[in-house]
């Protein structure tokens, strides 16, 4: 039998179908390959589930390749400006008696203590220099000033955009220690950076602007001529200098800046509404589909199997009692059953997976395959088998079962896809594993948080492709695989 | 034997067919949901389910204002007679009074439910609630006349799940029906290779489709609604509303004719062509039977019973399906329901979806008995 299965394999590859599926599979198989060795698996769900690593990613980022069909500059991943991390070899430092100076090529910083009457203050002024050459605005942006003291300080953070218009995005006294701040704003509400550019744009241009339309990141960067004679919102393109003036009467106090510009695209999948990178979502969701299609299509089909040789060969009370259970699994409901055994007993993916084999073996499935082994049963070569005194268990196992095993193996690389949109189901619903990265609980995060009213579509289109694409290779694979096991269908 | 006579027998055994059939049917249904109401109890939620519709009752009767004065009267003699008479003790003594007075009524009242019984007694208590549909109240939720009964909640959506699946089922066995005996006529062509290759298009459930019906239709052509079941700017006049839920209708049945006719196609076509092989039917063909003859009456007919149960077994499918296509289309059925029942953990409609569900299945199934042994002779001699 096995080589008869060989040379029917060996013939599926003069199918382009057959090889077109395999060659999608092997992709698939690839990327778990490439999942599992750059992020192995528990800390790949650590990561996953950890909102706090991925504050440095830009949330909703698009996928990096769509600006090859744009023709559109966008700013790729997050434009992060540390005073701290500079490069500081290419830094020039002067230090004189109450001063100090690094200069490097897009840091400058001053440190000076002043003598006010009889009271010492520190100043320190950072300036950090940068490129915007894109053609998108940044999707959003924040802040961070570190004071290392005991004492007050006072904090002025401006923005001087290209054009020399100068935009304050903090002043004030702060007490000591980290002040975060985001450029996001409520909706609703008017920040200071709003109020500050409507401000200086009538000292400026002489015109009052209505600001409360704009993101206050969008004005920060946003080309002010245009915006203000023709209402186009289009980023200014230019070099930025942000310029961090801090000031204490601890004149040891430490202070640095760290800003983070957040753009518009990222990687090959983009990311969601925490910044998380999707394309690890989709290469993680794949070795999960993958196994836990496979166990269940192929734990399944086989029970199914030996219920039905059981049945079909015993017959009598037993073939009775298989045909009344499979008419009670047929009256359960199937998927509000294992959402309420999910709900009620918080039972984690492989839980689900046992309980999704138990419901599969049974319905009309067993009924046909019954329908088969009876019709084998009553073969000569069964009887013959018969005769020489051969075993229940012999004849069922190497006389029977081979008999079915090619209508079993195109139904078993069939069914794979329907499990692994089972799973997606079950996690469009809610009641997926709560930790495990699935294709399907991404569209649910999508799904929930209106990716599609948002515009995100490639939080959704990502994982829907990457399920379309399973499919397709499994169905390839077994359309193909049934034609040759099952010559009959061949012919026509 | 006479016409009549041989006439009455058929009835007689076809009635002894569906009864015996009905009666293993409701047998199944008994005993399966048996097992969901052991299994759904043995973390105790059913009795939970079941404390808090008593708690909701006895809660109920001090809405009714000479019901409630009443007990605090009662209470307040109790109190004096204790000989409390501080008004500070006197008010702590009522409530006390009514707390104590609601869990006596509770307690009855969970005795008469079967409450205090052991678990395996208490089960086949429950298992009359849910084959009388007995489902208790939604913790959170409520239908849209402001009921928090799990049946309320659950009849109010039922048709509108009847009318969106019943009309995707019928268009796509119809299609697929005609579809599939068209290309058995043009078998080798190109059309019929094209439909063959359009196969795998089925590997993907409907809902799945649904997705990208959304994108394109509602968010990228912006010609259609994303979901929902009608638009609320909508005038009451019945024609419009009619129209606007047709409209509302197109997406979902769209994503499922893509999803489900495909393999439908494929499936009739190639049964279709093996049954044109078939001797009866070339010897039909060279006595020189009109086409149209022979595919009535020596292929169709004799295909009719494993058409139709085809067609009822994806009657059956549909009720789950339906569920995530739903909730995707926020089509506001009974999977919508479910939806929000799993977002807001709410125990007893989902405990009463499964009854619901469960009655539809049996029903269905007994369905197709009836049909089956109407256009089958096979089944209604064998008994079984």
């Amino acid at each position: 039998m096995s080589r008869r299965t060989l040379i029917l394999l060996r013939r599926a590859l003069h199918y382009k179908s057959f090889i077109l599926g395999i060659a999608i599979l092997l992709f698939f198989i690839g990327l778990s390959i490439y999942a599992e060795v750059t992020w192995p698996f528990e800390e790949a769900i650590v990561l996953w589930n950890n909102p706090e690593a991925w504050l440095e990613y830009p949330k909703f980022a698009k996928p990096e390749w769509i600006t090859v069909f744009t023709g559109k500059r966008e700013l790729r991943g997050s434009l992060i400006l540390d005073s701290r991390v500079a490069n500081l070899t290419e830094c020039v430092v002067e230090i004189y008696e109450n001063k100090s100076l690094t200069m490097c090529k897009d840091l400058y910083k001053e440190r000076e203590i002043l003598a006010v009457g009889n009271q010492r203050i520190l100043s320190v002024i950072t300036e950090i220099t940068f490129n915007y050459e894109y053609d998108e605005f940044p999707s959003s942006g924040k802040y961070e000033v570190y004071v290392n003291t005991t004492e007050k300080v006072y904090v002025d953070l401006i923005l001087v955009k290209p054009n020399g218009l100068e935009i304050r995005l903090e002043g004030g006294f702060y007490t000591a220690g980290t002040i975060l701040k985001t450029l996001e704003v409520k909706p609703g509400e008017l920040s200071r950076i709003q109020l500050n550019y409507a401000e200086v744009v009538k000292k400026t241009y002489g015109v009052d602007v209505d600001v409360s339309k704009i993101e206050p990141v969008k004005l920060l960067f946003i080309d002010d001529k245009l915006f203000i004679e023709k209402g186009i919102y289009k980023p200014l393109n230019g070099t930025y200098k942000l310029v961090v003036s801090i000031y204490s009467t601890d004149i040891n106090a430490t202070a640095e800046i760290r800003v983070l510009i957040h753009g518009t695209i990222y990687g090959i999948a983009g990311t969601d509404r925490l910044g998380r990178d999707l394309f690890m979502a989709i290469a993680w969701g794949a070795p999960i589909a993958i196994a836990f299609g496979l166990t269940a299509s192929v734990l399944s089909t086989l029970l199914t199997m030996v219920l039905a040789a059981i049945s079909a060969w015993y017959g009598g009370v037993l073939d009775n009692a298989m045909a009344r259970i499979n008419e009670i699994f047929m009256i359960i409901p199937f998927l509000p059953t294992i959402i309420m055994l999910r709900l009620f007993y918080g039972l984690d993916l492989w839980g689900m997976l046992w309980i999704i084999i138990l419901f599969s073996v049974w319905g009309s499935g067993l009924k046909t395959m019954r329908a088969m082994f009876l019709q084998i049963r009553e073969m000569p070569y069964i009887e013959a088998a018969r005769a020489y005194g051969a075993s229940s268990a012999r004849i069922i196992i190497r006389y029977m079962v081979p008999r079915v095993i090619p209508v079993l193996i195109p139904n078993i690389v069939i069914a794979i896809p329907s499990f692994v949109f089972l799973e997606a189901a079950l996690a469009i619903l809610g009641v997926s594993d709560p930790r495990l990265i699935t294709w399907g609980k991404v569209l649910e995060d999508a799904y929930e948080n209106a990716a599609l009213t948002q515009g995100h579509y490639h939080w959704i289109l990502g994982p829907a492709i990457a399920l379309f694409f399973m499919a397709i290779a499994f169905a390839l694979i077994g359309f193909t695989l049934d034609r040759i096991f099952n010559p009959r269908l061949r012919e026509l | 034997m006479s016409s009549a006579a041989r006439r009455r027998r058929e009835i007689v055994r076809y009635l002894r067919f569906v009864g015996v059939r009905s009666a293993s049917v409701l047998a199944a249904l008994v005993l399966g949901m048996l097992l969901v109401v052991i299994i759904a109890n043995l973390g105790g939620k059913i009795d939970q389910i079941i404390e808090a519709d008593i708690r909701f009752s006895v809660g109920m009767v001090f809405q009714d204002p000479t019901m409630r004065k009443q007990i605090e009267e009662r209470c307040k003699q109790e109190c004096l007679a204790k000989g409390i008479e501080e008004e500070e003790a006197l008010r702590n003594c009522i409530e006390e009074c009514k707390t104590s007075w609601v869990e006596t009524q509770v307690e009855i009242l969970k005795r008469a439910r079967g409450l205090d019984k052991p678990f395996a007694i208490r089960v086949f208590y429950y298992l009359g609630d849910a084959l009388t549909l007995n489902l208790g109240r939604a913790i959170y939720m409520h239908s849209d006349t402001g009921s928090s009964r799990v049946w309320d909640i659950i009849i109010e959506r039922l048709p509108n799940t009847i009318l969106l699946f019943t009309t995707a089922n019928l268009i796509i066995f119809f299609a697929e029906l005609f579809l599939g005996l068209m290309l058995s006529r043009k078998y080798g062509t190109i059309l019929d290779k094209l439909a063959v290759s359009l196969a795998p298009l089925s590997s993907m459930p409907g809902w799945f489709y649904g997705l990208f019906m959304i994108i394109i239709f509602a968010f990228w052509l912006k010609i259609l609604p994303s979901g929902g079941m009608i638009s609320p700017e909508t005038p009451p006049d019945p024609l419009l509303r009619a129209l606007d839920i047709m409209r509302h209708m197109i997406l979902p049945l769209l994503s499922w004719l893509i999803a489900y006719v495909p393999i439908g196609v494929y499936y009739y076509r190639t049964f279709f062509l093996m049954f044109s092989t078939e001797e009866y039917v070339e010897y039909a063909r060279a006595r020189g039977i009109p086409p149209r003859i022979i595919e009535r009456r020596y292929i169709l007919r004799p295909t009719l019973p494993p058409i139709i149960t085809t067609l009822v077994l994806t009657l059956i499918g549909s009720w789950m399906g339906a569920i995530i296509t739903e909730s995707i289309f926020r089509w506001p059925g009974l999977g919508s329901v479910l939806a929000e029942a799993i977002a807001r953990n709410d125990s007893p409609v989902i405990v009463g979806i499964i009854a619901v569900y469960a009655y539809l299945l049996a029903i269905s199934v007994i369905a197709l008995d009836f049909i089956y042994g109407i256009v089958d002779p096979r089944v209604r001699v064998g008994g079984e």
